[in-house]
């Protein structure tokens, strides 16, 4: 989501119901004009007034400037939402494909522009875009494969493989074709590799998961040795320099870093001057070909001389392929690797070039390579940053803020740095370097995790309440991480809010999740008023399992019911130490009876305080039938030996007991 | 009453049936009926199903019917018992409800207003114009009809489709203003010192002009409204002799408003408002020469074409001096009694002289200020003692 382009519309929209705009025109030339034919004379005052010159802006400067007071409310859904309660998807497989239907929506619309595009020759949009020609992409070209035109029209609007065939209806039909177009179509060749990429649309990047230029099993040969990039090529009778520089760059792009190299010392030989960005693909080539930290360092520096002898001065990208490639590195030659690097930041420094966060995050990768490393590095990254407005300029840009949250949670364990990244990444509009979904999540679950391991718990909760659930849903793992600090700093109010969210996450049958929580709330007797949300949670979650196990019953798969996790025995028993706290004996005996009919199938151990307290409640209501039962089941030896002492100090207490008949009547005979 | 049935014809009969069980039952239950009762009570064939009859009979559900999903319904009549043949009679068909645990109601997330802290910044909560939002408001609002014979109050926001309709200014809030005028305050320049009062503004920039702009959010970002230009000028800052004025006043027509002293003229003819702008200037600068000329046939107008009360042009000017005149002659000629005020005229042979006596000025003015000002009884006195006065010399 770009945005721009976002605040833009919002703008649109606000300013967009005819909102008159009356303004004097202020061409005081005119006005002088006027005066002097309306007064004939010139007032005596008139020299006094200086009008100022008009502060020069662009059309849509004061859209942007207004553009720029909006900021982001963390309480508010992302703009992809409708923001409605009752679509705001909350969950991690919900916001997946709220986001992938929109996305086949629009998939389907450009479907029938391409299947009926006579419907669609009129463009409405006035004055009409000039870059990309929507229309004309989506509709397809019209001038005839076989001709210069049609192939130039293919070209333009990215049609790899059809381009290619109009290439070759072109040579069949003998034509002539000049040679700024044959280039063109072999750059675009190289580019894509020669086979047609249908483009990710803006928001299905939001939830397609794409690898970092960092990662290893990116690295692949997947060029095509003979295909058309090659074929253009040999036609050429005498292969100009811009020629090979295409083909050397879709080489390397592709990792067939053999041949690319070879390209590149034949042009060294005949003399000719590569350009920079052949340069930046070599260095990647060439260092691939390469295995040991010291030699690539030693081919790199060889380069730099070679662009340096050329007369060309390296880019930032020249640096950011030379740190990329030291990245490959394997473990034990990190160690180097991260020596190089060092130095190669001060050349970069020296060459007056800034690095980007890309850079940067290279750097991390290197240095914090080892979880061990504990270098202080991030914070000198940090103290560079902060406060600075960041651009994203390259795909690994995106990829800082998450990395750095992981160094820091992982190596550093530092909280104070972690609140120093979070700043920056909410600084004005830094937030949209945040990536994807995947790496938003990634970002989050590690600052919740160190979060959780440092601070108090109504701080955790502020930024919990910030975040969750419209940016960021809890891993399974960062609730563990919440629960655990619940528990470690009482945060017993908390609880209610917790456990609802829980269930809109669809948390609710995970063992790992609910089974601490409800051991949770019945872990002492809270206030009354927070004991009876605690009553009502539990309420609420047995009338869910009651409908799930009976339905299941009446389908006739019982036997399912460990397959299908619905409750365990423990969270049971938690649950009815609740009631028992809440002063609930009648939802404690059903939650009981409930337990008893099923327990054959449920799984999992009734905790023993419980059945203390169940023993107790009964004996208190003079209930020895459901104590009987209690006792009765086959419950461990153990326990039912402890329980025996109870039952016999309880009807002592009560002294009522007269004989297995009254037992078997209750209480309510 | 089933004997009484037994006389109909076969179809009349089961209609009849139908009707006295009170409801239309489709047909496949009607054909099921005659089969049974026919069966049953007359002890002959029953009369074979209509083409009608066999399509309905082939829609039911009959493994639902086997495995005991579907039950039948059979309407109750003490009169009229319905046989059933266990797997042949069908009748309309009913779900069975079994008894099943009550599903727990969805419960639906919180709305926003209910998590936002009291001290947020509302200008980020709405930073732009949208349709009414129940679930982001945080104040209680309704709207809507009320039945006036019902006391209830008028609908809550939740799903107010009143609410949505309405343009709201949630947007607009003074806060919001303030962060927008302190973000496009870098494109104002100060206001000119000498400029501070308004009349020094009139003064020296009398010309006003008023263009619209307008933004919408549509695939054209044309709108035709925004070529209209208006100007607006003082006519005091316009440098008019009398006639010029009379002129220019009779040309603009209700395009001045005399109250105001302002004239608007506004355009609208040109597609580019650079076109319309520029018309309008011709349209004053035409204006202003054309009311300086004199043209000829302008000697000819007479009293009605004139905006103001014109003495000399009246013909009440010439019909005073002409009484006058003859009362005069009448005294010198037969000596009778005339008006006091008359006695001292000088000769009649001048009129001129007799216009700038001392009575025929104050009659002039009350004339003029009864033409100006309109009939009143104020006025009519007063024209009324200063023509007895004139005439009659009281």
């Amino acid at each position: 989501m770009s945005s721009l382009a976002r605040y833009r519309q919002c703008l649109l929209n606000t300013y967009g119901r005819y909102i008159r705009l009356e303004r004097s025109l202020s061409s005081s030339a005119v006005r002088r004009q006027q005066t002097v034919a309306a007064t004939g004379e010139k007032s005596p005052d008139v020299e006094d007034v200086i009008i100022p010159k008009r502060i020069s802006r662009s059309p849509t400067a004061v859209l942007d400037a207004l553009a720029s007071t909006v900021r982001r409310d963390f309480y508010s859904p992302p703009y992809v939402y409708i923001d409605d309660p009752e679509t705001i998807p909350e969950c991690l497989v919900d916001r997946k494909a709220y986001v992938l239907a929109k996305v086949s929506g629009q998939r389907a619309a450009r479907y029938v522009m391409k299947r009926w595009p006579k419907n669609f020759d009129v463009n409405p949009i006035d004055p009409a875009l000039e870059i990309p020609d929507i229309f004309k992409a989506l509709t397809g070209p019209l001038a005839a494969a076989d001709t210069e035109e049609g192939l130039r029209e293919r070209i333009d609007l990215r049609l790899v493989t059809e381009s290619f065939v109009s290439y070759q209806k072109n040579k069949q039909a003998g034509n002539d074709l000049s040679d700024d177009v044959v280039h063109n179509l072999l750059d675009l060749l190289c580019v894509y590799n020669s086979k047609d990429e249908e483009c990710l649309l803006e928001e299905e990047r939001l939830v397609t998961k794409t690898a970092a230029s960092g990662s290893m099993d990116k690295i692949r040969n997947t060029w095509k040795d003979s295909g058309p990039a090659e074929e253009v090529f040999q036609d050429m009778k005498d292969p100009t320099l811009r020629a090979c520089c295409s083909l050397i760059k879709g080489r390397a792009k592709y990792y067939q870093v053999d041949r690319a190299y070879e390209l590149f010392r034949e042009l060294e030989e005949k003399g000719m001057k590569p350009d920079i960005q052949t340069y930046n693909a070599i260095i990647i080539a060439r260092s691939l070909m390469i295995h040991k930290a010291e030699n690539k360092a030693e081919a790199i520096k060889e380069l730099f001389q070679k662009i340096k002898g050329q007369g060309l001065s390296p880019t930032v990208e020249t640096f950011n392929n030379a740190f990329v490639t030291m990245t490959y590195c394997s473990m034990a030659d990190n160690y180097n690797a991260a020596v190089f690097v060092s130095s190669l930041l001060s050349e970069m420094y020296a060459c007056g070039l800034e690095p980007t966060l890309a850079t940067w995050y290279y750097i991390m990768r290197i240095v914090y390579r080892d979880n061990d490393c504990t270098s202080y590095a991030l914070h000198e990254i940090m103290d560079h940053l902060e406060g600075k407005d960041l651009e994203a300029h390259h795909p690994d840009d995106l990829e800082f803020f998450s990395t750095a949250m992981v160094k820091v949670c992982v190596n550093l364990k530092d909280l104070e740095l972690a609140y120093r990244i979070d700043n920056l990444l909410n600084y004005r509009n830094n937030y949209k370097l945040i990536g994807n979904h995947y790496l938003e999540g990634l970002y989050y679950n590690f600052y919740f995790k160190i979060l959780c391991t440092f601070e108090q718990i109504d701080t955790i909760m502020e930024h919990y309440e910030k975040t969750v659930p419209y940016w960021f849903v809890p891993s399974f793992n960062s609730v563990h991480d919440l629960i655990e600090a619940l528990e470690l700093n009482e945060g017993y109010q908390y609880l209610p809010k917790i456990w609802t969210d829980m269930f809109s996450f669809r948390y609710n049958k995970q063992v790992k999740i609910m089974t601490p929580l409800c051991a949770l709330l019945a872990k002492r007797k809270q206030n009354k008023s927070l004991q009876t949300q605690y009553r009502e949670l539990v309420a609420g979650y047995y009338d869910i399992v009651k409908y799930d196990v009976m339905s299941l019953e009446e389908r006739g798969d019982l036997d399912k019911l460990d397959s299908i996790r619905t409750v365990n025995a423990e969270e049971l028993g938690y649950m009815c130490q609740v009631c028992l706290n809440s002063e609930d004996p009648q939802l404690a005996r059903e939650l009981f009876s409930f337990f008893l009919n099923y327990k054959q199938k449920i799984q999992g151990q009734y905790p023993e305080k419980t059945l203390e307290s169940l023993v107790d409640q009964f004996i208190k209501e003079k209930n020895f039938q459901m104590c009987m039962c209690n006792l009765n089941d086959p419950f461990d030896a153990d326990r039912q030996e402890a329980l025996g002492l109870i039952y016999g100090l309880g009807y002592k207490s009560c002294g009522s007991y007269h004989g297995e008949d009254q037992i078997t009547d209750g209480p309510d005979a | 009453m089933a004997a009484s049935i037994g006389s109909f014809s076969t179809f009349s009969k089961w209609t009849c049936i139908s009707q006295l069980l009170g409801r239309n039952y489709p047909i496949g239950y009607t054909c099921i009926v005659r089969h049974c009762s026919a069966n049953a009570k007359e002890n002959k064939k029953p009369a074979s199903p209509t083409p009608d009859e066999v399509r309905e009979w082939k829609k039911i559900n009959w493994r639902a019917y086997a495995t005991g999903r579907v039950r039948l319904q059979v309407p109750e009549d003490p009169d009229f018992p319905v046989m059933l043949i266990p797997g042949h009679s069908v009748l309309p068909q009913v779900l069975e409800k079994r008894e099943q645990a009550k599903r727990p109601p969805m419960k639906l997330t919180q709305p926003r207003y209910r998590r936002m802290l009291p001290e947020q910044d509302w200008t980020d909560v709405w930073p732009t114009a949208h349709t009414f939002k129940w679930s982001v408001v945080p104040f209680p609002v309704r709207q809507g009809f009320v039945k006036p014979t019902e006391s209830a109050l008028p609908r809550e926001k939740y799903g107010n489709a009143e609410l949505m309709k309405i343009p709201n200014f949630l947007h607009l809030t003074p806060q919001h203003v303030q962060k927008h005028c302190a973000a496009i305050k870098k494109f104002c320049t100060p206001w000119p010192k000498a400029l501070e009062d308004d009349t020094v503004c009139d003064k020296h920039f009398p010309l006003r002009v008023i263009t619209r702009d307008y933004v919408a959010d549509g695939p054209t970002m044309r709108d035709p409204r925004a070529r209209f230009v208006t100007i607006q000028l003082k006519l005091s800052s316009l440098k008019l002799d009398e006639h010029a004025k009379d002129k220019f006043l009779k040309l603009v027509g209700d395009r001045y408003n005399k109250e105001t002293d302002v004239l608007t003229l506004e355009a609208d003819r040109c597609p580019v408002r650079k076109q319309n702008y520029e018309y309008t200037l011709y349209l004053l600068t035409a204006l202003y020469h054309e009311s300086w000329k004199q043209e000829p046939w302008e000697a000819d107008q007479t009293e009605v074409d004139m905006i103001k009360f014109e003495w000399p042009l009246t013909t009440a000017k010439a019909k005073v001096l002409d009484t006058i005149i003859k009362i005069k002659q009448a005294q010198q000629e037969k000596g009778s009694k005339v008006p006091k005020i008359l006695e001292d005229l000088p000769d009649t042979s001048s009129p001129d002289l007799i216009e700038k006596t001392e009575i025929i000025q104050e009659y002039k003015e009350v004339l003029s200020e009864l033409y100006e000002h309109g009939e009143d009884v104020h006025q009519l006195e007063k024209y009324k003692n200063t023509t007895k006065k004139l005439l009659i010399g009281l």
